[in-house]
C-alpha cells in the first residue's frame, strides 16, 4: 500500500506520533469535559412537557455541537499551524521533500493527521450524543447536517492553519496567524461589522438596506427556492457565514435549520479548498532560500544622522553599533531587550502600530456597538482592549524559556557565571517590558475614549471607568504573562508553548469564571430542586463570589446597567486573587526553572 | 598535579547505566583524547566535568574542586564547547562575544581587548561585525571556540570540536588547539577522527559502553594491547635465505612473505631484534628495510573496543 501511496506512511507516522504524546490525553480530557459541561448545562428543566421536547432536544444538540466546534477551534489551528513550519524549523522538511511524496501528498498527509486526530476526539464524544434520544423532536437530517457543519468548519480551519504553516518560516507567527484565520473562518468579524453598521444607522435606514438586499435575492430568483424554506435573506446569509451563530439561530420561515447548516458547510468547504490550493501552490514552488542578514553596522555618525531623517530610522536605528553591555547589568536582560523582540526593530514597530491600531479601532468600535450612550458601553470598550492585549501577550512571551533549549544555547548559557535567578529575572523583566509596550497604547486609547465621552456628557464617570480599567488590564496582562512563562517552561517546542499559553490564559481568564458561574448555577439547582439552565447566563455572573473569579467580569459588572459603582469589592477581590494566582505561577516557574537549570 | 580527576564516576539515566565507574587522571597541560563509539559515555563524562550534569555516584574533581560542591568556581576555570549548539539570531559576532563576556562577568574595560585577542586567536577578526546566524558550520565552530575562550579558562572541555568540518577547517582547529596547549591550557577533547587525535594528544582514554577500557600514553596503551611487535623486513636479494633464517628464529611467528617483503610478529626484545638483523646481514642477505610497525590509534581503538551498541 505504501509503495503505491507513499504519503500514507507520512499519515501513519504523524498520527501515531500525535496519539502517543501526552497532550493527546489532555486534548481528549478537554473535549470530553467541554461536551459534558455543555450537555449538563443545556439539560432541560424537569417541567419540560412532551410538546416542548423538540425545543429542548434542539438546544441540547446545539450545545453539544457548539462544544465540539469550540474544541475544534481551540485545538485545530495550533496543530495545523505548526504542522509544516515545525518541519522547516527542525530542518526535516528537506528530507521529506526529497522522498517520493509530492508536495500535495505532504499537504494531504498533514491535513489527514489534523482532521484524523480531531475525528478520533469527536468519536470519543459521540456516546454523549445518545442523550438526544431521551428527548423527541430531533430529525436525523438536523443531526447529520449539524455535524457536517462542525466538521466542515474544522476542515476550513485546518486548511487555513496549513496555509499559514506553509507561508511562514517561524513557528509563532504561523500559529498566531492560524488562530487569526480561524476567527475569520467563523465569520464572526462579518457579523461584528454588520452589527456595528446596524448600530450606526437608524432603524429605518438599516431596514431599507436590508430590504434592498432581500429584494435582490428575489430578483435573482433565489427567494423562490424550496417551498419549505423562504429563500435567501439577510438572516440566512449571516447564519450561513457564521456557523457558531447558526447553531443558536431560532428557526423561522427565513431560517430553516438544515438548509442553514448545509449552506454553512458548503461555504466552509469552499473556503477550505481555496486555502488548500494556495498551500499546495506555495509548497510546489522551490523553497525560498533563508534570508541572510548581511548589513554591517554604521559607525560614521554623519551617515547615521542622514539615515535617521528617513522613516522609520528616526524612531529606532537598526544599523547603529550597539554599545557594550555595562558592568553590573543583568546580561540576560540586556540580551533579551536588545536582541529579543525589542531588538527586532521592524517587528517591534509593527507590533506597536498593530497594537495601537487595534486599540484605536477596537475600543471605539465596541463602545459604539454597545450603544455608546452609557457607562457600560465604555466599560465594554475597555474590556475589548483587554482582550486584544491578552490575545497578543502569549504570542510574544510563550517561547521565552523554551527558545534557549530549542536553539541549542541552553548548555552554553548554563556554563556562564549567570545564576538561574539572574537569567529568569532577566527574561521576566524583558517579558514585562514587551507587554508594557503593548499596554501603553491600550491605556492611552482607553484614556482618550474615556475623556472624550466625559466631555461629551459633562460627566466624569467614563474617565473613572478607564481609571478602573487600567489596573484590571495590568492584572490580566500579569496573569497572561505568568501563564505564558509557565507554558514555556513545560512545553517541549515553541508550537506547544504557544498553544499551551493560549489554553492556560484562556482557562484562567475565561474558563475559571465560566466554571464559577456553572458551580453557582448548579448550587441553585441543589437548593431549589431545579436547574434554571443557561437562559440565565447573565444572572449566573451576578453574584459577587462569581465576579471575584474574573477581573474583567468583575470590572464589567461594576459598571453594569443594573449595578452602578457598587461592585467595587468583588472587583478588588478579583484583582487580589488573580495577582496572587500570577505570583504563585511565577514562583512555581522560578522553582522549576531553577531545578531544571541545575539538574539539566 | 592532576587538573582533572574522576574516581569511580557513575551516571544512570532512568535505569540505563551510562557510566560504570570511570577513573580518569589528566595532568595540567595535557591534551587528552577521549575516544569511544557513539553512546559510549564521552559526552556524559564531559557534561559532568563541566557541572552541567550531576553524577549518580563517584567523584569528579577539576583543579582539585568537586563538581558537586563548587560548580560556580569550576565554571570560572572551565571552557566547555558542546558537540551541538546554536547561535542567537540577530547578533553580530562581536556582540555575541560581548554577551558571553558579560555573562562571565568580565569587566567592560577589559572585555573589549579580550574580545579582540580571542578574535585574533581564532582568526575571526575580519568577521567581527557579521551576523553569527549567517556563518557556515566551520565558522560557527570557531565562533563557539572563541566564546569558550572568552574568560581565559585553564581547562577546555571540547566535545567533538571538529565534527562536520572540511579538511582545511579541521587542520586549522588542530593547529589552534596546539597553540592553546602551548599557552598552558589543559584540554580534554573527544573526537571520532582518531588520526587527528593521534597527532595532537599526548594521552588518550578509550571508553565503551560506559567503561574505561584503556587510558594513558599512546605507547603505553599500545604496548598493553599488543603482546607482540609487528616487524617489517624488505630485502634486495637473498629472499629465500632470509625466509629460512626468519622461520628458524625463535620468537618470530606468523611470517607473511610477499616477494622480497616480509611481515611478521615478534616477541623478541630490542636487543634480540638487533641480533636478528646482524644474522641476516652476516648470512649475505642484502637488507633494504628493517623496522617495527608503530601502529596507529585506529589499531589501538579497534583492538580495545568490541563494537556493537
Amino acid at each position: 500500500m505504501f509503495v503505491w501511496f507513499p504519503f500514507l506512511a507520512l499519515i501513519r507516522r504523524e498520527l501515531l506520533e500525535t496519539l502517543r504524546r501526552r497532550r493527546a490525553f489532555l486534548f481528549l480530557a478537554l473535549v470530553c469535559g467541554l461536551s459534558l459541561l455543555a450537555v449538563l448545562v443545556a439539560w432541560p428543566e424537569e417541567e419540560t412537557r412532551v410538546y416542548m421536547g423538540g425545543f429542548a432536544a434542539q438546544s441540547l444538540m446545539s450545545a453539544l455541537l457548539l462544544s465540539l466546534m469550540v474544541s475544534g477551534l481551540l485545538l485545530v489551528p495550533g496543530l495545523a499551524g505548526s504542522a509544516i513550519v515545525s518541519e522547516r524549523v527542525n530542518d526535516s522538511y528537506d528530507q521529506l521533500h526529497l522522498t517520493l511524496i509530492r508536495p500535495s501528498g505532504i499537504l494531504a498527509a498533514k491535513l489527514a493527521n489534523v482532521l484524523g486526530f480531531y475525528f478520533l476526539l469527536a468519536v470519543a464524544v459521540l456516546p454523549l450524543g445518545g442523550v438526544l434520544f431521551f428527548l423527541v423532536g430531533i430529525e436525523w437530517r438536523d443531526c447529520l447536517y449539524g455535524f457536517a457543519l462542525v466538521f466542515s468548519l474544522v476542515f476550513s480551519c485546518a486548511s487555513a492553519g496549513l496555509m499559514c504553516s506553509t507561508l511562514f518560516q517561524r513557528t509563532i507567527p504561523a500559529i498566531v496567524a492560524s488562530y487569526v484565520a480561524m476567527i475569520a473562518c467563523t465569520g464572526l468579524p462579518v457579523v461584528l461589522a454588520l452589527a456595528c453598521l446596524e448600530s450606526f444607522f437608524d432603524y429605518n435606514t438599516w431596514n431599507y438596506w436590508t430590504s434592498q438586499l432581500d429584494s435582490l435575492f428575489v430578483q435573482w430568483g433565489l427567494a423562490a427556492a424550496p417551498s419549505r424554506y423562504g429563500g435567501f435573506s439577510m438572516e440566512f446569509l449571516l447564519c450561513s457565514l457564521c456557523p457558531p451563530i447558526s447553531l443558536f439561530a431560532p428557526s423561522s420561515p427565513n431560517i430553516v435549520r438544515e438548509y442553514v447548516y448545509l449552506a454553512g458547510a458548503v461555504i466552509q468547504c469552499l473556503l477550505a479548498l481555496g486555502f488548500l490550493v494556495v498551500s499546495a501552490s506555495v509548497l510546489a514552488r522551490a523553497p525560498r532560500p533563508p534570508k541572510v542578514q548581511s548589513e554591517r553596522p554604521i559607525d560614521d555618525t554623519a551617515i547615521l544622522d542622514s539615515r535617521r531623517k528617513n522613516f522609520p530610522f528616526y524612531l529606532i536605528d537598526p544599523l547603529r553599533r550597539k554599545e557594550q553591555i555595562s558592568d553590573g547589568r543583568n546580561a540576560f536582560l540586556i540580551k533579551e531587550i536588545r536582541w529579543g523582540l525589542l531588538g527586532r526593530t521592524t517587528s517591534l514597530m509593527r507590533f506597536f502600530y498593530a497594537s495601537l491600531l487595534l486599540n484605536l479601532l477596537g475600543v471605539p468600535l465596541v463602545t459604539i456597538l454597545m450603544g455608546a450612550s452609557d457607562n457600560f458601553s465604555v466599560a465594554c470598550g475597555a474590556a475589548a482592549s483587554m482582550i486584544l492585549t491578552l490575545l497578543i501577550t502569549p504570542a510574544l512571551l510563550s517561547n521565552a524559556l523554551i527558545k534557549e533549549e530549542e536553539q541549542g544555547n541552553l548548555d552554553m548559557v548554563r556554563m556562564t557565571l549567570l545564576s538561574p535567578r539572574e537569567i529568569l529575572w532577566g527574561k521576566l523583566q524583558a517579558g514585562a517590558m514587551n507587554v508594557l509596550f503593548l499596554l501603553i497604547p491600550a491605556l492611552v486609547v482607553l484614556l482618550f475614549v474615556g475623556a472624550s465621552e466625559s466631555m461629551g456628557w459633562a460627566d466624569w464617570t467614563p474617565v473613572n471607568i478607564t481609571l478602573y480599567a487600567a489596573p484590571t488590564l495590568l492584572v490580566c496582562a500579569l496573569v497572561s504573562l505568568a501563564a505564558s512563562m509557565c507554558a514555556s517552561l513545560y512545553a517541549h517546542s515553541t508550537g506547544a508553548a504557544v498553544t499551551g499559553s493560549y489554553a492556560l490564559s484562556g482557562f484562567l481568564l475565561v474558563g475559571l469564571p465560566l466554571v464559577a458561574a456553572f458551580v453557582y448555577v448548579m448550587s441553585t439547582f441543589s437548593r431549589e430542586g431545579r436547574l434554571s439552565g443557561f437562559y440565565s447566563l447573565d444572572d449566573a455572573f451576578e453574584p459577587p463570589e462569581v465576579c471575584a473569579f474574573s477581573p474583567w467580569v468583575a470590572f464589567l459588572r461594576m459598571f453594569g446597567e443594573r449595578q452602578g459603582i457598587v461592585h467595587v469589592y468583588p472587583w478588588l477581590g478579583s484583582l487580589a486573587l488573580f495577582t496572587l494566582i500570577a505570583v504563585a505561577l511565577l514562583i512555581h516557574v522560578a522553582i522549576r526553572y531553577h531545578h531544571k537549570f541545575l539538574k539539566g | 598535579m592532576a587538573m582533572i580527576e574522576t574516581h569511580d564516576l557513575k551516571k544512570v539515566y532512568n535505569g540505563f547505566v551510562a557510566l560504570k565507574g570511570i577513573n580518569l587522571n589528566i595532568e595540567a597541560q595535557d591534551i587528552y583524547g577521549f575516544i569511544g563509539p557513539n553512546g559510549a559515555g564521552k559526552t556524559t563524562t564531559i557534561r559532568i566535568l563541566s557541572t552541567l550534569l550531576e553524577p549518580t555516584g563517584g567523584q569528579a574533581l577539576v583543579d582539585g574542586m568537586d563538581v558537586m560542591k563548587s560548580p560556580y568556581e569550576i565554571k570560572k576555570i572551565v571552557g566547555y564547547m558542546p558537540d551541538s549548539f546554536g547561535v542567537y539570531d540577530g547578533m553580530r559576532l562581536r556582540e555575541y562575544l560581548d554577551f558571553f563576556g558579560a555573562a562571565y562577568k568580565i569587566p567592560s574595560k577589559k572585555r573589549k581587548s579580550i574580545i579582540d585577542d580571542v578574535l585574533q586567536l581564532t582568526d575571526l577578526t575580519p568577521r567581527a561585525d557579521d551576523y553569527v546566524s549567517a556563518f557556515s558550520r566551520g565558522m560557527k565552530q570557531r565562533c563557539c571556540l572563541a566564546k569558550t575562550l572568552i574568560h581565559d579558562p585553564k581547562v577546555l572541555l571540547l566535545d567533538e570540536p571538529a565534527s562536520g568540518l572540511d579538511p582545511r577547517a579541521r587542520i586549522e582547529i588542530r593547529e589552534l588547539l596546539k597553540t592553546l596547549r602551548d599557552m598552558g591550557k589543559t584540554i580534554l577533547i573527544s573526537s571520532h577522527i582518531l588520526s587527528e587525535l593521534g597527532d595532537m594528544c599526548n594521552k588518550v582514554a578509550i571508553i565503551e559502553r560506559g567503561e574505561l577500557l584503556a587510558a594513558g600514553g599512546f605507547r603505553e596503551i599500545l604496548a598493553g594491547v599488543r603482546q607482540t611487535r609487528e616487524i617489517r623486513v624488505e630485502v634486495l636479494d637473498g629472499a629465500d635465505e632470509a625466509a629460512t633464517i626468519l622461520a628458524n628464529s625463535p620468537g618470530i611467528v606468523n611470517v607473511d612473505r610477499s616477494g622480497n617483503e616480509f611481515q611478521m610478529e615478534s616477541t623478541l626484545g630490542s636487543a634480540e631484534l638487533t641480533q636478528l638483523l646482524r644474522t641476516l646481514i652476516e648470512r649475505g642477505v642484502h637488507v633494504l628495510f628493517f623496522s617495527e610497525e608503530k601502529g596507529t590509534l585506529e589499531d589501538v581503538f579497534l583492538s580495545v573496543t568490541q563494537g556493537g551498541l
